[in-house]
């Protein structure tokens, strides 16, 4: 479904990545771990889209209708439409703009790009609290403004929720774990999971292993200096959590 | 030298003044002598069709004649004034405008510390006080800065130097005692904080009396990069006085201002407070508290001057006017164009508890750079009636629970300060409002 | 005679209302004098009454000097070198709005205001003011059948002049400022709208007003008089041409509301602003004021300030009635080099009046927006309550948004709560909107239309509509 080919990144002109290599098919569930400053909120970012990372070398393909595309080629809102969708690691907040209103024009986006009619606000009320219940959110987040004095878990959940609604192919998490207690944590973990299908395909950039608990991934890489060093299957995560990645370099 | 004019009508016994200083002022004193007279004589007083003097009228001063104070006269109320002392502490005194050698306590001071009295040579032979003297343009000065500076004699001087903590307080003690005629006097002082210095300091002006008499006071603060000072003011005047007073500080990179001003004296008080955030990574708090009665009429300006990145001010103002008090606020942020990430917040809150109080407040925001958060805010009404009828369903009586309440209003900003000495002195001023 | 458009003058290419209508004018000398103002008075064959005024407003006027205290900068008026009317040549005895000048007809109609009988708005009455003149006014026979008188000030004048005589004046005196002097000497025309008892007007009534000639400054006055338990909505609309020298345009708007009426009073405000650079472009000083006169009574103002190199503008609320209230609500875009210096006054004079101000700011490009307002609460005023609220935006580095806010309190038991806040538009909320699928311009709609959500519903809605797309327009380029 995507495959990342010899990719190199920087950003103010000073490199993060240095040459990866990752292909993810559909109904994968990849972990990428590394220390801090290894590179890995850069790579969620490129495949975004953040205009502030250049990229200097290498291609994204990304299979959309059996023809493959380069991903790096796309402004962020067409990759969007094409269903990459990135759970941001600090969720931006937008003071003035409700969540519902938010969300709903993000969805029409999908729709018209897909031919699909747009829902009316009643419709997409109903499907919006569906998704909400998945995510045990409280009601009144509807009509707050996007992510506005949001709890950090509350942040993270709306994330997940968005995901939900969006309904993507390709779905990268961004450390959604860090800052969250264990309950918060296993909620997220539920979502993405009930998410997950054979359609689609998940990333997820973590700094700990306890994630991988919940959400089993069917390959770890690390990554350490902007390169993959090391891929293995789930049992990596736990062998790093408990050398750390010294050994690793 | 000094060319009585119609302008200064209200001031008298220049004459004197002039054979006092005469003997031992450098010409450079004399110069800024002249020139801020001759400032102030072009400028006159101000009126209210000044934007800065709108709701505050000081025509009545003209009203009275204001002897320059000269001699530290015999103080009555030793005793009253004793109850602001502390022995740990660091007291420099001046009464009506002169320093007073028996009542301050200058002897064994801290390694690093300077408090003196000192005249004007003195002064200027420090080469940091010389800059500091010449720091804000001349041109700028309104017409009672331009006044207090004609009147530049001796000054109230703190010098802490680099990487020194002084722990105890260090109060400056201004009190007015005009038994014979009233007096005016022009109160300077100069704090200066070296690199990461740390130190308390406070300026009271008080009286224990009710004379009709002119402070028009004039303080600089200079905090060096990372230096910390806690700074308070505290004006109880007698309730005659006319109090015309502005702190200026400058603040360079890291420096931390925590800055609290009580009004509760003056029959006419005016306060100005204006922070230069001239370095990176500087914070201001400047809190303050004002409770009056009667005819009272208090006026605070504040303004912040937010010029490099990242600096952050937060103000909160709080208010209680009995019987047909009068208030002013006016607090001015900038924010430059290069100062983004400026993080300012603003807030005046008025509480009406006389049948007939006027509250003006202009909060200000001018604002040049975009990246930055900056709030302000203005409350005015009266105390919560479900609050009153709580307290009375629990058997407290009306009048008590207005107190409590106003109490209550009170201690929110005061438990904002961390020193336990200056909060007893601030409770002392407030003694006239509250019971406990 | 209207000088044929010249290439060049077409300075900005993204203001759509920027053409010329090429169109037959009376001839009239520019400059001030009693001899001009008696002249414009005789051009609309005024009673001797209406002559006094003028005068005196004229005379008044001679002895006061420009403000100088608004945040701007702009080069001396020369109040001589403007004609101070100008007026499509007339033909006599119109039967009906076809009748009216082809030429005219059009130009309205590309503005998006048709005014003939079957394409006009449905709903809408609207008059059509093109430089100093009315050129008609629609619906006419529909208000007459429910009591309302809805006409151009000329009309009002030679038909209702004791309703004139009574109220003209009476809200904003001609002694008031400057503007508001110049005004009263030298308005030629406006509209005039009058509700009588206990009647819900049955459509919204509505301005439209055109400046076309060069040289030429546009002076219109409108008075809207509510009588008790009554109802209008008014609307008003403003385009002029592009061209590279300044306009000087100085309205005066008074609105009555007597016991229980009400008066909603909306405007999208779109003058030509000038090119990028500054050159060009109309100044605006409008003085607007309403004065709730009767018990329960209700005026509110909103505003969608879009155009104009220089805004001077405080429409007003003086709360006189008991439990009367006021309302202000206002968006305010600045581009390029325009400088807005707008907001308003809530004077509280009766028992239990109420105001409500709403102000938001957009800044971009190397403007200027600042608000101002005065809230007062006089002495006989017990139990007012005034909630502000002034928030503005800035996007990019280069404007400037300041806030002024007087609050002025004489009564104890008066309780007020202002707030402001600034906040911005940031690369990385674009990005974030972005990566779920809005594009730029979306991204922009979206968090405007949060920002001025509170100004946009009290709008009528077609005006609504337009007035988030014409913010759109104006912020494109701004963002990303």
């Amino acid at each position: 479904m995507l495959e990342i080919k010899d990719l190199y990144a920087s950003i103010h002109e000073s490199p993060i990545l240095n040459g990866i290599n990752l292909k993810i098919n559909s109904g994968e569930v990849h972990a990428i771990m590394g220390p801090n400053g290894s590179g890995k909120s850069t790579l969620s970012k490129v495949i975004a889209g953040h205009p502030d990372y250049s990229v200097t070398q290498g291609v994204i393909e990304y299979e959309v209708n059996f023809k493959k595309i380069n991903l790096l080629e796309l402004e962020p809102e067409e990759r969007a439409r094409e269903g990459i969708f990135l759970a941001f690691q600090y969720p931006v907040e937008i003071p003035g703009v409700s969540s519902s209103v938010f969300l709903r024009a993000a969805f029409n986006e999908i729709c018209k790009h897909q031919g699909a009619e747009e829902m009316d606000p009643l419709e997409f009320d109903e499907y919006l609290r569906k998704k909400m219940k998945l995510l045990d959110m409280d009601e009144k987040f509807i009509n707050r403004p996007v992510n506005v004095d949001f709890s950090g878990g509350e942040k993270k959940r709306n994330e997940i929720l968005q995901m939900a609604i969006l309904n993507p192919r390709f779905a990268v998490l961004d450390e959604t774990d860090s800052g969250l207690d264990i309950d918060s944590m296993r909620i997220v973990a539920d979502g993405v999971n009930k998410l997950k299908s054979k359609k689609n395909a998940i990333l997820l950039i973590t700094h700990y292993q306890r994630l991988l608990n919940y959400i089993v991934p069917d390959f770890v890489h690390i990554l350490v200096n902007g390169k993959i060093v090391k891929s293995a299957g789930k049992e990596l995560a736990l062998k790093v959590e408990e050398k750390g990645y010294d050994w690793l370099s | 030298m000094i060319v009585k004019n119609d302008q200064l009508s209200f001031i008298s016994g220049l004459k004197e003044f002039e054979i006092l200083v005469k003997q031992e002022s450098p010409l450079w004193a004399y110069n800024l002598r002249k020139e801020s007279l001759d400032r102030f004589a072009k400028r006159g007083l101000p009126t209210v069709k000044e934007e800065e003097w709108k709701y505050t009228n000081v025509a009545s001063l003209k009203e009275h004649q204001f002897q320059i104070a000269s001699d530290s006269s015999k103080m009555a109320q030793l005793k009253e004034l004793k109850a602001y002392y502390r022995k740990e502490e660091i007291n420099l005194v001046f009464i009506n405008g002169v320093f007073s050698e028996e009542l301050s306590n200058l002897k064994k001071l801290p390694k690093g510390l300077k408090v003196a009295d000192v005249n004007d040579a003195a002064l200027y032979s420090q080469k940091e006080a010389a800059f500091v003297l010449q720091r804000y343009p001349q041109d700028q000065d309104d017409s009672f800065i331009a006044l207090n500076k004609a009147f530049l004699y001796r000054v109230a001087f703190v010098q802490i130097d680099p990487k020194t903590v002084i722990k105890p307080l260090i109060h400056i003690i201004h009190v007015t005692d005009a038994v014979k005629s009233s007096v005016s006097s022009f109160p300077r002082s100069l704090i200066m904080l070296g690199k990461s210095a740390e130190a308390q300091v406070m300026e009271s002006h008080l009286s224990f009396s009710d004379d009709t008499y002119l402070t028009n006071a004039l303080s600089d603060i200079v905090l060096d990069q990372d230096a910390k000072l806690v700074y308070c003011k505290a004006q109880g005047e007698s309730k005659n006085a006319f109090h015309i007073g502005t702190t200026r500080v400058w603040q360079e990179r890291d420096s931390q201002l925590d800055s609290f001003s009580l009004m509760t004296g003056g029959k006419i008080t005016r306060n100005n407070l204006n922070i230069v955030l001239n370095g990176s990574g500087a914070h201001a708090t400047l809190n303050g508290l004002y409770l009056i009665n009667g005819n009272q009429h208090v006026d605070n300006h504040t303004a912040v001057d937010h010029r490099p990145p990242n600096c952050t001010s937060t103000q909160l103002y709080k208010g209680i006017l009995y019987d047909a008090a009068r208030a002013v606020f006016n607090g001015k942020i900038f924010v430059k164009k290069e100062a983004q990430q400026t993080n300012s917040y603003q807030l005046n809150k008025n509480l009406l508890l006389g049948p007939d109080c006027r509250v003006d407040t202009k909060p200000q925001l001018e604002i040049f750079a975009d990246d930055v958060k900056c709030t302000h805010g203005a409350t005015i009404g009266q105390l919560n009636e479900d609050e009153i009828f709580y307290l009375q369903t629990r058997c407290i009586p009306k009048s008590q629970a207005v107190e409590m309440l106003a109490r209550g209003f009170v201690d929110d900003i005061l438990n904002r300060i961390a020193d336990e000495s200056i909060v007893a002195k601030l409770n002392k001023l407030l003694a006239e409002y509250f019971q406990d | 005679m209207v000088k044929p458009i010249q290439e060049n003058e077409l300075v900005n290419r993204e203001y759509k209302y920027g053409f010329v209508t090429d169109i037959e004018v009376e001839p009239f000398p520019k400059g001030l004098s009693e001899k001009v103002i008696k002249m414009i008075s005789e051009k609309k064959s005024e009673p001797d009454f209406m002559l006094e005024w003028r005068l005196k407003a004229y005379r008044h006027w001679k002895t006061l000097k420009e403000p100088k205290w608004p945040n701007f900068k702009y080069g001396p008026i020369d109040y001589q070198a403007i004609s101070y009317y100008s007026a499509p040549k007339k033909k006599t005895n119109l039967k009906s709005l076809d009748e009216v000048d082809k030429e005219l007809l059009n130009t309205f109609e590309r503005l998006g205001i048709p005014l003939t009988e079957q394409k006009r708005l449905t709903g809408v009455a609207v008059d059509a003011v093109f430089d100093s003149v009315s050129v008609g006014t629609t619906h006419q026979g529909e208000l007459a059948k429910a009591g309302v008188i809805f006409c151009s000030m000329s009309e009002a004048i030679s038909h209702h002049p004791e309703l004139i005589k009574k109220y003209l004046g009476s809200v904003v005196p001609h002694s008031d400022n400057f503007f508001a002097a110049l005004n009263s000497a030298v308005f030629s025309d406006g509209s005039f709208c009058y509700i009588p008892k206990g009647v819900r007007c049955p459509l919204e009534l509505s301005t439209y007003f055109r400046i076309n000639a060069a040289d030429s400054g546009q002076f219109e006055r409108t008075l809207i008089i509510a009588e008790d338990d009554s109802y209008v909505s008014y609307l008003e609309g403003c385009t002029a041409p592009s061209r590279d020298q300044n306009q000087l345009h100085a309205a005066v708007v008074e609105l009555v509301a007597m016991n229980n009426a009400e008066i909603k009073y909306s405007t999208v405000q779109n003058w030509y602003s000038g090119d990028k650079n500054g050159n060009g472009g109309i100044y605006n000083f409008v003085t607007k004021r309403g004065k709730c006169i009767g018990t329960n009574s209700k005026i509110s103002w909103t505003q969608v300030e879009a155009g104009a190199a220089i805004t001077w503008k405080y429409p007003s609320v003086i709360l006189q009635g008991d439990n009367s209230v006021g309302k202000f609500y206002s968006v305010a875009l600045t581009n390029n080099r325009m400088q807005a210096d707008t907001g308003t006054k809530m004077i509280h004079i009766g028992k239990n009046t109420k105001s409500t101000i709403v102000s938001k700011g957009i800044s971009t490009d190397y403007s200027n927006n600042n608000y101002r307002g005065l809230v007062k609460i006089m002495p006989t005023a017990h139990g007012a309550r005034n909630f502000s609220q002034c928030d503005s935006m800035l996007v990019g580095n280069n404007c400037s948004a300041n806030t002024f806010p007087y609050i002025e309190v004489k009564n104890s038991s008066a309780v007020l709560e202002h707030e402001a806040s600034t906040s911005k538009i940031s690369a990385e909320q674009m990005f974030y909107l972005r990566s779920r699928g809005l594009d730029l311009e979306g991204a922009v709609s979206l968090i405007i239309n949060g920002f001025c959500k509170e100004v946009f519903k009290e709008l009528p809605l077609e005006f609504s509509v337009e007035a988030i797309k014409l913010l759109e327009m104006k912020l494109e380029g701004s963002v990303g």
